[in-house]
């Protein structure tokens, strides 16, 4: 497997990162903010890839796996490469988005590298509740341009069900929050699809 | 004679238990700070925070040079953790002894910690 240099875009590295992770048989699904680059990276550019690793990966494999890369291993789960300024981080798992599990993802193929990564729903859902739990804005931003981009994909109708499921299961977050972004997600969305 | 307890309780360590707990009722703190209300070791303390946030339990942010520590809101099971640690916080009478120091804690006005 070739090394990346510091031409390679977060796409190059994700589905480099994924690959190699994949042959030393550990499954290994991008999300977070780094998610929404991979679909919308005109609008917002990640520097941290963040995989969750399936239950019970082996620290030495993942060690060995990214080390082919020319990735290594800086304090606690964080991989950094001497020529690529993208870094790469494990965080704890299972995937889940709000109190939901999340067992669906998509796989995207480039030749022979393979990418498990969120859906595009899945990204914007993911944001959005960076922005319902925190008030991040910049997450609620980037929620809504993933949205745009991928506009003939994202199930809004899902997305809605999913927070009246969290409202009504445990009410500690803003409607408000909520609602507004409904509003602004359907004008995303539709705006797009009329274009 | 007070017998100190050798039960590592419910998260699998006494030190763990009281941050938590704490948490549980002041919303958020930094390590120093629960050290001091909670009369334990430093180094302990900020082992145990900086564990508790690489598994997703709890989530920090830099305000100025300090780093707050706080329950993670987007924690999968963020609702139910954080309503029972409220409940075992307030039935602990030295956990709301400890939040009750640590609200009192003089603050300047507007300061955010």
């Amino acid at each position: 497997m070739s090394s990346l240099d510091a031409n390679a875009t977060l796409t190059d590295v994700a589905f480099a990162v994924c690959t190699a992770l994949e042959r030393a048989g550990e499954r290994a699904v991008l999300c977070g903010g780094s998610a929404a680059t991979f679909y919308a990276p005109e609008m917002y550019e990640s520097r941290d890839l963040d995989f969750v690793l399936q239950f019970g990966a082996r620290a030495t494999t993942i060690d060995a796996a990214l080390h082919q890369l020319g990735y290594i291993r800086a304090p606690e789960t964080l991989y950094r490469h001497p020529e690529t300024r993208f870094t790469v981080e494990f965080p704890a798992g299972p995937l889940a988005i709000g109190s939901e599990t999340i067992t669906k993802y998509a796989t995207e193929r480039r030749g022979d590298l393979l990418l498990h990564v969120y859906t595009p729903t899945d990204v914007v859902r993911d944001r959005f509740m960076h922005y319902w739990a925190w008030g991040d804005q910049r997450a609620l931003r980037v929620a809504l341009d993933v949205a745009a981009t991928c506009a003939s994909t994202i199930d809004t109708a899902s997305i809605r069900a999913w927070t009246d499921r969290e409202l009504r299961d445990a009410p500690v977050y803003d409607r408000a929050r909520r609602d507004h972004f409904l509003v602004e997600l359907e004008l995303a969305v539709t705006r797009r699809r009329l274009v | 004679m007070m017998v100190q307890s050798l039960s590592r309780g419910l998260f699998g360590s006494r030190a763990r238990e009281r941050i938590l707990k704490l948490l549980g009722l002041v919303e958020r703190s930094y390590a120093r700070e629960l050290a001091k209300v909670l009369d334990e070791d430093l180094s302990v303390v900020q082992r145990t925070v900086d564990d508790l946030e690489r598994d997703g339990v709890l989530a920090s942010r830099l305000v100025g040079r300090t780093r707050l520590f706080e329950l993670n809101r987007t924690y999968q099971h963020y609702p139910p953790l954080h309503d029972l640690l409220a409940r075992m916080g307030q039935s602990d009478p030295a956990t709301v002894e400890s939040a009750r120091r640590l609200r009192q804690r003089p603050r300047r006005a507007r300061k955010e910690l």
